[in-house]
């Protein structure tokens, strides 16, 4: 028994039920296909080439499969999944808004009015995350009709949008907990002039989540981002913290340095 | 093979029946008889085989069983019914006629073998 071979029937006869008389199928061309791929190899042909003659004389099952009621491309059982997924999520979403309006009462009554907004705020943050991510999960996931090179770019352009509408769910989550972030500290510690720093930093993890999602190509441009926004940060924490704006603005030196460090060892990891 | 291969795919039951007359066989057998026949020039892709065998069976012209091996995987054999043999007499017939009526039609302008 090739493992190869049988590697491939099985991904052929990936989503396809274990009813017994598919089973029957599978076992068949198995048999079938080892025993040719042994008469191939006895005949003097190499293991790479019995291994492809075997394969490209299997010929396109997804007609026979569909013959037999079963689907080779996908499930309607996945879909409908994805569907339930997708919509408990947005539920789950609106309802949270609709609770958000709840602390505000709650806390007008204690007479911490202000504590109200703000976990009205934070009620919508988790809302609008939940309904961005049910949003994002798409009905269908795309399956190539066949191994062409058009049909692998649609299946790269139908990644590529679910990527995109993912980053977009977390974008929003993202912003609208630094807003509440940024009220709750702010209204706690009264320091309205430093807290605008957590927009800052709101704006660095951005970054780092485009940059954990991005492609190496994008990443060379990104890192840039990464270190000066970081160095904007450490710059005005050290500064407010200490007092020390004298000598504080040598951090961007030290970043200049880091960016020509940084430069360095990426060529040094492309030479090696 | 281009063109020559969907005519012989519109056979491709009446030349699995032809492997099957005489004695059962099994798939990789059937294929194995026709690259050598057609001396390599037409192979029978797994997929079509089998969707032929299906048909086949499932309109009681051909009947499948388990081979007992002792070593590997199972064969599946297949053996043809009386049903089927008469099957198969039609359709040989069926292809004469249609082989003698296109000859002639081809013939027509007086070009072709004569």
């Amino acid at each position: 028994m090739n493992k190869r071979i049988k590697a491939h029937v099985d991904a052929l006869f990936a989503n396809t039920s274990t009813d017994s008389y598919v089973l029957d199928i599978k076992e068949e061309l198995l048999a079938n296909l080892n025993e040719k791929y042994d008469d191939l190899i006895s005949s003097d042909k190499s293991e790479e080439e019995a291994y492809a003659l075997v394969i490209s004389g299997i010929g396109d099952i997804d007609n026979l499969l569909k013959d037999i009621g079963q689907s080779s491309q996908y499930q309607p059982l996945e879909i409908e999944k994805n569907i339930q997924k997708r919509g408990i999520l947005i539920s789950i979403g609106i309802a949270l808004y609709i609770l958000s309006i709840i602390p505000i009462i709650f806390f007008d009554q204690i007479g911490f009015s202000s504590f109200g907004v703000i976990f009205m705020f934070f009620f919508c943050a988790v809302a609008t995350g939940f309904i961005a991510y049910g949003y994002s999960i798409s009905k269908v996931n795309y399956s190539k009709e066949d191994n062409s090179f058009v049909e692998e770019y649609k299946e790269k352009v139908a990644i590529n949008n679910d990527r995109k509408k993912l980053m977009g769910a977390i974008s929003s989550s993202l912003w609208s907990l630094i807003v509440v972030l940024y009220l709750l500290i702010s209204f706690l510690t009264s320091w309205w002039h430093i807290s605008w720093i957590i927009f800052l930093i709101g704006a660095c993890i951005q970054q780092l989540i485009l940059y954990r999602f991005a492609d190496s190509k994008k990443r060379k441009r990104l890192w840039h981002g990464i270190l000066w926004t970081l160095a904007v940060i450490i710059y005005f924490i050290i500064s407010f913290g200490f007092w020390a704006w004298t000598w504080t603005w040598m951090i961007f030196l030290l970043a200049l340095a880091a960016e020509q460090i940084i430069r360095l060892i990426i060529l040094w990891k492309k030479a090696a | 093979m281009s063109i020559t291969s969907d005519l012989i795919r519109g056979h491709t039951e009446t030349i699995i029946m032809a492997n099957l007359y005489n004695k059962d066989s099994y798939g990789y057998e059937i294929n194995k008889a026709i690259q050598e026949a057609s001396d390599g020039q037409y192979e029978l892709k797994e997929a079509t085989l089998y969707g032929a065998f299906r048909r086949l069976e499932d309109n009681g012209y051909i009947v499948s069983y388990w081979g007992d091996q002792t070593t590997g995987a199972r064969r599946r054999y297949y053996h043809i019914t009386d049903q089927g043999k008469i099957y198969f007499e039609t359709s040989c017939k069926e292809w004469e006629n249609a082989k003698k009526l296109i000859d002639k039609l081809i013939g027509i302008g007086g070009k072709g073998n004569e």
